[in-house]
């Protein structure tokens, strides 16, 4: 009886085996798209600007990367160097010479995975502009207005480093990683989340600079008042953007308080300037704590070497 | 003992007439088919070292302003918010090495320079024409026109054109996308100068009045002055929407707006032929006037019956477009009409 049972599974094992190793041709036509040859302006980016600092630069348009709803539209080929070179050496480079003891350079922190070149403006469901693509992530970046950027137009070049400034922040925030609980408490109950606001305030959908209505907010910029990511990454951008005396102004206005007749009114500006002032220093100390532990350096130092660049940039056009 | 003996046989039988050759409906691989097809298409575009004539309506509505029947009495319903848009008129020559040079009907600018992008056709859910970088077609991509740089291959049309639609409709008639092939080399430039100029033509008419009517028989037959005032001039021209109104329903009160029109409206472009529009001045379901031929300073459609022998259909069509049509004697005329003002 066992003998059978065993002879029997000894030929189905046989079965199983003999069957099983056939030899399959593979097939000569690849799933994946045969390579296209490069263009030279995927040459000139592979050659100065990948291999420098290594992050993936897509110029041509993939829908999968924009976000639904939003009508962005891939650049033209003309700016792109010219773009690319302001992002590296107003931004990458003035990172690249820091090193953090024991962890490296602070750039490698800083860099997105791809970049993503966009021709025109981003504006959102309420037609604010955005600085970044809402739908993804730090790890990936996106530049907006390269066809109508002009290396010698100081506002343009300004939209330029502050777009690119947020977002690395926004990446080294990921990696490295700040106490959101503690800093999101500082102005609790005043982040607005949706830019429905922003769009009725005239002029706010476009305007990424400090802003007297924000700072009596306790906020650098309009956009910094969406949510305490935001905040974080515009405190930083706004600070290697602008000059200590530039940030004293929105200081000096987030401490002085709306007037009215009624003395009433007035009583509750005061307060209101009183907690704006408050708001804007505690962050203000919290980003500078936050440079010195996790970067040792400090962030005036950062802010000087920023602003020196730009204004050498900008001098020299 | 003997079940188990039956368990084995099964299984060397299924594991013994398994593995056949299947039998294929298709030749090639779904791979080798998707890539015949890009190349196939790229091929026909490259090859036409004319270029191509391409109008493209990335917003349509077939039941905006559609139906004369319905009668509008309040000033709001035929506000310029309610205008659809129109479409664009471009010329295209596909290149080598996936570069396109397009001119486009916007403006004298547009007309007169030609632009170089770079383009790529590959696999969505059908062939897939993607113009990759910035050009005049980008214009359109925007929250008013909602335009698209992705256009996905649907074939050709009864006349042997190459139809494409976006992914950014479902349902059918929301938006055209047509590529007719040019001739001749200089139509390159010719073609789209002369859709602008047709186009400027219909829209500095200064009262465009439209006129449906078989014989002495009257369809439709707009008479309101809309007025060169206004925001309306100025969102016709951007929006490219034109609306005909007929009063049914005067006001006895002098100088005040009648009380009811009868309204036939539809987006429109200009072609190197005159004018076309989309979805088209929609006398009924079948009785649909898109393209009008410019007869010195107005337009006229005149539609005939065309028979499809591979479709087995019948269509109206207009008649400059297919002259050995069967006549139906249904004909538009938009024409400027002298007012007091």
């Amino acid at each position: 009886m066992n003998i059978q049972k065993y002879f029997l599974a000894y030929i189905g094992l046989w079965a199983l085996l003999a069957t099983s190793c056939q030899h399959d041709t593979l097939s000569d036509d690849s799933v994946v798209d045969s390579n296209a040859p490069q263009t030279q302006t995927a040459q000139w980016i592979e050659q100065h600007f990948t291999k420098v600092y290594g992050p993936e630069v897509v110029y041509q348009w993939q829908k999968n990367n924009s976000q639904k709803g939003v009508y962005v539209y891939p650049p033209d080929t003309t700016n792109i160097k010219q773009v690319l070179n302001a992002i590296s050496s107003l931004c990458f480079d003035t990172f690249r010479d820091i090193q953090i003891e024991g962890k490296g350079n602070l750039l490698n922190y800083c860099l997105p995975v791809r970049i993503t070149l966009y021709g025109g403006g981003n504006p959102d469901e309420n037609g604010v502009e955005r600085m970044y693509n809402i739908a993804s992530q730090p790890v990936e970046m996106s530049i907006y207005h390269v066809n109508d950027f002009d290396a010698n137009d100081k506002q343009k070049v300004h939209r330029l480093v502050r777009s690119v400034y947020h977002q690395m922040m926004k990446r080294v925030l990921e990696q490295m990683p700040y106490d959101r609980a503690k800093f999101a408490a500082i102005s609790e109950g005043k982040y607005i989340t949706d830019t429905q606001l922003l769009s009725e305030i005239n002029g706010a959908n476009n305007d990424i600079g400090l802003v007297g209505y924000a700072n009596k907010r306790g906020f650098y910029t309009y956009l910094s008042m969406l949510n305490p990511e935001d905040d974080m990454a515009e405190m930083l951008s706004v600070t290697l953007t602008s000059t200590p005396a530039k940030l004293k102004q929105a200081e000096d206005e987030a401490h002085t308080p709306d007037e009215d007749s009624d003395p009433e009114v007035n009583k509750r500006y005061e307060q209101e300037a009183e907690r704006a002032y408050h708001d804007f220093m505690a962050k203000k100390m919290f980003v500078e704590q936050y440079a010195w532990n996790n970067w040792h350096v400090k962030l005036l130092t950062l802010q000087l070497k920023s602003v020196r660049t730009l204004n050498k940039y900008l001098n020299t056009k | 003992m003997k079940y188990l003996s039956y368990i084995l046989l099964t299984l060397l039988g299924c594991i013994f007439y398994s593995c056949h050759d299947e039998e294929r409906d298709f030749v090639n691989t779904p791979t080798q088919r998707k890539r015949q097809a890009i190349e196939a298409l790229n091929t026909e575009l490259v090859n036409n070292k004319a270029g191509w004539l391409v109008m493209y309506f990335p917003k349509t509505d077939s039941l905006l302003f559609s139906n004369i029947s319905d009668k509008i009495k309040a000033e709001y319903q035929y506000g310029t918010d309610r205008y659809g848009y129109g479409g664009v008129c471009f010329t295209m020559r596909f290149l080598q090495h996936g570069k396109v040079e397009m001119r486009a009907d916007f403006d004298p600018k547009s007309v007169a320079t030609s632009i170089m992008s770079e383009y790529k056709i590959g696999a969505n859910s059908c062939t897939q024409l993607t113009f990759l970088t910035t050009n005049y077609l980008h214009k359109l991509v925007n929250d008013s026109y909602g335009g698209a740089c992705d256009w996905l291959y649907q074939g050709r049309d009864e006349d042997g054109l190459l139809v494409f639609k976006t992914a950014s409709y479902l349902k059918p008639a929301c938006e055209y996308i047509l590529m007719k092939p040019l001739h001749d080399v200089h139509e390159f430039a010719d073609a789209v100068k002369q859709a602008y100029d047709n186009r400027r033509v219909f829209e500095q008419m200064k009262n465009p009045q439209l006129y449906i009517h078989r014989g002495g028989r009257v369809y439709f037959q707009s008479d309101y002055y809309l007025g060169r005032n206004g925001g309306r001039v100025a969102t016709t021209e951007k929006q490219r929407y034109y609306l005909f109104m007929e009063v049914t329903k005067p006001n006895p009160i002098p100088d005040y707006p009648p009380k009811e029109f009868s309204v036939l409206g539809s987006g429109y472009c200009g072609t190197p032929k005159g004018i076309t529009f989309r979805a088209g001045l929609r006398l009924n379901n079948k009785q649909v006037f898109a393209d009008f031929q410019r007869v010195g300073n107005h337009f006229e459609a005149e539609l005939v019956e065309v028979y499809h022998p591979e479709w087995r259909s019948i269509r109206l069509v207009s008649k400059h477009l297919h002259p050995e049509g069967k006549i139906t004697g249904l004909k538009a005329v938009i024409q400027d009409v002298p007012t007091n003002e």
